[in-house]
């Protein structure tokens, strides 16, 4: 049976704004929530009731923040080059241990430099926590696609996070940003 | 560990703190609030090429010049004021039409660029209290540079709004400006728009011979005229007095003209042919349902394209395009509200589109074709630099490019009189 649209708002807001605040921001994350539950409200009553709710949001999300892969890339790139956390404000009280902190600085390095599509099949499973089937359902693409892009980017990035692959992060915060 | 990667990666989303009840609260109103007006300007039926060249004009705010008299009525308290949950719901409404409308090109092959407001910083520029009640110009900054911004009929029955951004094409332009009206704010006409170049007013010359001056503030103006005269000439200046823009329609002013000169740019005298309205279809029933005649005046066919005259039941007509064999019969109509159409301030009603390709980047005249008034004899099609590209002539009111290809650089028309005046330009 559908859920209305005020019990799908409920359990999904927390999670989709937090996923768009640590991707584009904390006023980018504000407007691109609201146009995501703007365009659901306005397609509420021709959605399928019988399809979950979380990937259809996640996928209006996704061609939302599509448009602002540049920032976004621009500030993981500010992250690692100043360990400063673009996407959070001094408000934000954050515990933090410094090593941590300094491999996180890596991570966003490698995740500046891959592809849109690639960051956005990770980032939907690692910090949306959508499994295979319902990031393909988000994305519309072929679950095995998802798979295997999934498994690559994965690869690539634990390539760059070894030892081994610093020197390649280290050229990547020092590139300088694409027009 | 193999899971080391996921590990991290989450970490990194878990400093994230959760949204407080305000922010929850104030987006749930943002996604839930009533539907802006100016959606029904974006209807489903138009094709792809008409949508991106409504995105060019909405971006663009190319609309039609006019005038103003006010006597004080414009709000000082009203700059700076956060806008409401409910006009910042109206920008990310706007935002989410303009990025199906690039979505929508990007599909036709052209470039997949939108305009977006930064709604959480909206803010009140002016507010201008009218016969009918008050207008609210409302912007916020435009991702990328510039503004966007919002005219708010706050009395209306319906909400109604119109809404644009700075536009990247035609580029340079520091004075636009268009005139509305309608039959929510009866009493007046109106207009707003936008002098850059450091302006501080703009002065508007009326055709029963009044001025007016105008304040810019934030780039932006708006005032009230009546509705029974035309604006012969807008002016902005800068804070020295010192003239930045001017845009007449005519040199001297369409005074200028004979009377039977005048005549002839305000009126369609084409007979063309009746064309009977499929009424199976739905939006051919709603047009009807909204006070047109079941049968259309078909007044030229070019190449691929009818050119429609529209009776409507109160006696005007309203004009539009469409390609041969649509079922709606049309896809792009013109109203026959304001800006008004044939007049001797808007002899042109071009229906061209407008667009950008994987080639060249730049936005441009894809294909031209519109309606002209009588006294129009050949449109010119001209570079940035006003070199003519293309001559079209006049015949039966219509003119068009058919399956010519529209030279690389062509960015605006001329209409010229047969005396080879400049009656209309686009964009105005």
């Amino acid at each position: 049976m559908r859920a209305s649209f005020e019990a799908a708002f409920a359990a999904e807001f927390g999670p989709l704004y937090r996923f768009l605040r640590r991707r584009v921001g904390a006023d980018g994350a504000e407007d691109l929530a609201a146009a995501t539950f703007a365009t659901a409200f306005a397609n509420w009553e021709r959605f399928d009731g019988v399809r979950p709710v979380r990937p259809w949001l996640y996928g209006i999300a996704a061609n939302l923040v599509r448009h602002h892969w540049r920032d976004e890339r621009r500030m993981l790139r500010a992250y690692a080059r100043t360990g400063v956390d673009p996407v959070l404000s001094a408000d934000d009280k954050v515990v933090d241990r410094v090593d941590a902190r300094a491999r996180r600085r890596e991570l966003a390095a490698a995740l500046a430099e891959l592809r849109p599509q690639d960051r956005e099949i990770l980032l939907l499973h690692a910090w949306a926590e959508l499994s295979d089937s319902e990031i393909a359902a988000a994305l519309s693409l072929p679950l095995g696609t998802v798979k295997s892009r999934l498994h690559r980017t994965r690869d690539r990035l634990r390539n760059r996070l070894d030892p081994d692959g610093q020197s390649q992060v280290k050229a990547a915060i020092g590139a300088p940003e694409e027009q | 560990m193999i899971d080391d990667d996921l590990d991290l990666l989450a970490g990194f989303r878990s400093e994230v703190p959760a949204p407080d009840a305000e922010t929850a609260r104030r987006i749930y109103g943002l996604a839930t609030a009533r539907r802006p007006r100016w959606q029904v300007l974006l209807p489903g039926r138009l094709s792809r090429r008409r949508r991106l060249a409504l995105a060019a004009v909405l971006a663009g705010l190319v609309l039609v010049p006019a005038a103003v008299a006010f006597g004080g009525r414009l709000a000082d308290w009203f700059h700076g004021k956060p806008a409401p949950a409910s006009i910042r719901q109206d920008f990310v409404k706007f935002n989410a039409s303009m990025q199906q409308l690039a979505a929508a090109s990007a599909r036709a092959g052209f470039i997949r660029k939108a305009p977006e407001a930064i709604a959480a910083h909206a803010h009140g520029v002016l507010a201008l209290q009218t016969a009918d009640g008050p207008i609210y110009l409302w912007a916020a900054p435009r991702r990328g540079g510039g503004i966007c911004w919002l005219a708010q009929f706050a009395a209306a029955k319906e909400s109604l709004f119109t809404s644009s951004c700075d536009a990247t094409w035609p580029p340079g332009r520091r004075l636009t400006f268009g005139t509305f009206g309608g039959a929510s704010y009866p009493s007046e006409q109106f207009i707003f728009g936008r002098a850059l170049g450091r302006a501080t007013n703009v002065v508007v010359a009326l055709s029963n011979g009044e001025k007016t001056s105008l304040p810019v503030v934030e780039g932006l103006f708006i005032g009230a005229f009546p509705r029974h005269v035309h604006p012969l000439e807008v002016a902005s200046y800068n804070a020295a007095g010192v003239r930045v823009s001017v845009f007449g329609t005519l040199a001297g002013g369409t005074a200028a003209l004979s009377s039977a000169e005048r005549g002839a740019l305000s009126r369609v005298s084409a007979r063309g042919k009746p064309f009977p309205l499929p009424l199976h279809n739905r939006f051919v029933r709603g047009l009807i349902a909204s006070g047109y005649e079941r049968t259309t005046v078909l007044l030229a066919t070019r190449a691929d394209r009818n050119y429609f005259r529209f009776p409507l039941t109160n006696g005007r007509s309203a004009f539009g395009t469409g390609r041969v064999g649509l079922p709606s019969v049309v896809g792009e109509i013109v109203g026959a509200g304001t800006p008004r159409f044939p007049a001797v301030d808007n002899p042109l009603l071009d229906m061209s589109t407008v667009g950008a390709t994987q080639d060249s980047r730049r936005m441009r005249f894809l294909h031209v074709g519109g309606i002209a008034a009588d006294g129009v004899s050949r449109v010119v099609v001209k570079d940035r630099e006003g070199r003519g590209l293309l001559w079209l002539p006049i015949r039966d009111n219509v003119y068009d490019s058919g399956t010519m290809p529209v030279p690389a650089g062509a960015v605006q028309l001329d209409a010229q009189d047969a005396q080879g005046r400049t009656v209309a330009h686009i964009p105005r």
